[in-house]
């Protein structure tokens, strides 16, 4: 017993300032990530409204969810929403990057013009496409009355909202899923093309064989990302739609705001985040588990 | 001794972050624009301009909290003036001013002073606060201080009713926005309409909309009566009260908004959407067509006014104006910034002393002429329809009409239920009568829940 005191004493003696160095990450992790959620854990177990009440309610926020029509509507819109961007986002991305990975002047102006609407904030762009989509004088409409084709009241149609949600969302992350797809084309040895080639393999082939098969890691990191930004959407669906209309638009995260910070039901608002979490948490790590990260693919 | 740097480096950091934390939970600072008042140069000045503008002076140094809502630049400008003014002429008087935005910021703001016990002494907001917040005692009831001020009969009667609940005036309005209709001249000349007649009743509304949309194709390109397509409230609410319906019962602290008249105002309105009058819109998240010259007539505000003025459009001169359809009754909305008094304030009377000032003439002017403020008091009129010649008189009519949202605790519910049902009923998703009974229904199962 003595022997192993003095051992865990000796072991943090000798290098205290390890411990002191991976303190700011720590603190970092416990104020700013940790004990937040556990704060809204406990919470979505209250009627705590941002003032004075706080009552312990058990499971009533959660039993309440169940029979919420709303926030069944937001799980659904989300998964539609997240289905649309992610296929759209990655797809366009890869085949963007393949269409641009060469290394003239040109590829680098049309790759700059497809990232640069990632580096604006997405209350700008989606404030953009708003006029973009007005159904009077937005140039859309403009551009479809040069077809004769009539206008659309786009984000002001049921049917039309969500996909104009999605297409502000895909244009803002094509850029990024370019770029990273580029960096994964970089990085595949170019003897394996060469090979190829010799071999007698056709473009489709070789983007069959040993393109995609490559960028099995960096489709993982993509599609994780993109998974769980595309169930955390809020900015552009509060700025384009507001959730309307008639709740087609409205998603996890718009519920939890309006909830919370509209009519003050902050308790309800956590079990919100809490369901929200755990969706993330299982979704996550079923990706993980059948989602291969490549780790099999050879790179010889 | 060779880890000395390291651990300065790591102590340091650490201590930072440990800080910040600490920081950040600690009482933020001033957010938006603040500006602390009364300069050393103003202690060092006039305590005679004091005793001319007849405010008592206080001996101990007082520093007075003041939190408006609202972050228009001209307005903030005003009020900051108006502080310096005070602040110089009251030289122990300091005024910590800040302004928040409307909604969720101003809302959470003051969440956490009241919960903090650091209630501002001075609060300016909307009339969509009242009710829960005087429940909760966080405003002070004014009608004692009232009685004592000689300027009393000179405010105008609405400014006191819309601070007013459960039979105590807990503030005064400093700003009443009452809408009244915004019409095109060459618009209906062009359809060959009397522009000096503009519609008075419902049918007139609709018949004018029905003449003065101008479509390509199905699409309409200009809306002959522009209102919004979704968070219609400020729409449903003065057409149900022309109809005779009172939406709540404010006294027995519940809603009957699925009443006829009320029923009757949405399926008048929802026609407009049926018969593809409309450029949709909505309300407080998108421009209003007619602020871009694509609608003929729509409600609105001097606010809205001075804005499509700023904005440089060339048809300004042919914009008219009138006091609004009616049915039975007549009603506007509008849209309440009352000055209300902390319950819990430290300096209730230097705070009353401040509010005077700021409902004196002068003050009151200032605020209309720099703000687009409310002339709250009634010898401010003249002045006021000589300003603004083609506005003035259809708006202080308006102003007779005016109402807001109703005062009751739960009106950020009401407001999320007639907005869903005057949604559903615009987009034809249901009728009227099914839209409210559904909304009724629900405002009440949360209610109750």
């Amino acid at each position: 017993m003595q022997t192993t005191a003095i051992k865990k004493r000796s072991r943090i003696g000798n290098e205290p300032i390890g411990y002191l160095f991976i303190a700011p990450f720590y603190l970092f992790f416990i104020f700013l990530i940790l004990l937040p959620i556990l704060t809204a854990v406990y919470q979505s177990f209250t009627n705590y409204d941002l003032y004075r009440t706080s009552d312990f309610v058990g499971l009533a926020n959660y039993r309440a969810l169940l029979k919420d029509p709303l926030f069944l509507k937001s799980i659904r819109n989300t998964l539609q929403y997240s289905v649309f961007y992610i296929a759209l986002s990655m797809g366009i991305g890869l085949a963007l990057a393949l269409a641009l990975s060469g290394e003239s002047k040109g590829y680098q102006v049309f790759r700059t013009g497809f990232y640069l609407p990632y580096v604006i904030s997405m209350v700008c762009a989606s404030t953009i496409w708003l006029w973009m989509f007005d159904p009077a004088s937005g140039i859309l409409n403009q551009a479809l009355g040069l077809f004769g084709i009539e206008g659309q009241k786009w984000l002001h149609d049921p049917r039309l909202a969500m996909g104009g949600v999605i297409v502000v969302s895909v244009w803002k992350n094509l850029g990024y899923c370019m770029l990273i797809n580029l960096s994964g084309i970089k990085n595949i040895p170019a003897y394996l093309y060469e090979a190829a080639e010799i071999d007698g393999a056709n473009y489709l082939q070789r983007l069959r064989y040993i393109t995609l098969p490559m960028l099995q890691p960096t489709t993982f990191l993509l599609f994780t990302t993109s998974l769980i930004n595309s169930f955390n959407v809020f900015e552009q669906v509060n700025v384009l739609t507001g959730g309307g209309p008639l709740n087609t638009t409205t998603t996890i995260v718009h519920q939890i705001y309006t909830r919370g910070f509209m009519e003050f039901r902050m308790g309800y608002a956590s079990a919100l985040s809490v369901v929200l979490m755990l969706i993330i948490c299982v979704v996550t790590l079923l990706n993980f588990r059948f989602g291969n990260q490549g780790q099999d693919t050879d790179m010889g | 001794m060779k880890y000395t740097l390291k651990t300065c480096l790591a102590l340091l950091l650490t201590g930072a972050i440990a800080l910040g934390g600490l920081a950040g939970c600690a009482g933020s600072g001033t957010p938006d624009a603040s500006s602390a008042q009364s300069s050393e140069a103003a202690q060092e000045s006039v305590a005679s301009t004091a005793e001319e503008s007849g405010t008592p002076q206080t001996q101990e140094p007082v520093t007075l909290s003041f939190l408006r809502t609202g972050t228009d630049e001209r307005a903030q400008k005003a009020y900051e003036e108006l502080i310096g003014q005070y602040t110089t002429q009251n030289p122990q008087i300091t005024i910590e001013y800040q302004q928040y935005n409307f909604g969720t910021e101003m809302e959470t703001k003051l969440n956490t002073l009241y919960a903090s016990g650091a209630a501002p002494d001075l609060v300016r907001a909307p009339i969509s606060t009242i009710a829960q917040r005087a429940t909760l005692g966080q405003y002070g009831a004014l009608d004692s201080y009232l009685e004592g001020w000689d300027e009393k009969d000179q405010i105008i009667q609405t400014a006191y009713d819309v601070a007013s609940y459960k039979g105590k005036c807990y503030g005064i309005a400093t700003n009443i926005a009452a809408s009244f209709l915004f019409y095109r001249k060459d618009h209906f000349e062009e359809v060959g309409l009397d522009p000096n007649k503009p519609p008075q009743t419902w049918e007139e509304l609709l018949e004018y909309a029905e003449k003065l949309t101008v479509r390509e194709g199905n699409n309409v390109v200009r809306a002959g009566f522009s209102i919004p397509i979704a968070m219609g409230n400020v729409t449903i609410i003065p057409f149900a009260r022309q109809n005779g319906s009172s939406l709540v019962d404010e006294e027995a602290n519940t809603a009957h908004f699925n009443d006829k008249g009320t029923v009757e105002a949405l399926d008048f309105l929802s026609q407009f959407s049926s018969k593809n009058l409309l450029i949709p819109y909505i309300n407080n998240q998108e421009q209003n067509p007619f602020e871009v010259g694509n609608a003929s007539i729509t409600y609105g505000s001097l606010d809205s006014y001075n804005a499509i003025v700023a904005s440089g459009v060339d048809w300004v001169d042919q914009i008219m104006f009138a006091p609004g359809v009616s049915r039975g009754e007549k009603s506007n909305f509008g849209g309440c910034q009352i000055m209300f008094m902390s319950e819990e304030g430290k300096h209730k009377d230097e705070s009353w002393e401040f509010m005077k000032f700021l409902f004196s003439d002068d003050s009151v002017w200032k605020l209309v002429t720099d703000a687009s403020a409310t002339p709250v008091k009634q010898a401010l009129f003249d002045r006021f329809i000589e300003l603004n010649p083609e506005i003035g008189s259809n708006y202080i009519e308006a102003l007779d009409t005016a109402e807001g949202m109703p005062k009751v605790e739960w009106a950020v519910l009401f407001e999320k239920y007639i907005n869903q049902a005057y949604e559903e009923a615009m987009y034809g998703h249901k009728g009227a009568q099914e839209a409210l009974d559904d909304a009724l229904e629900q405002l009440n199962a949360e209610m109750g829940a």
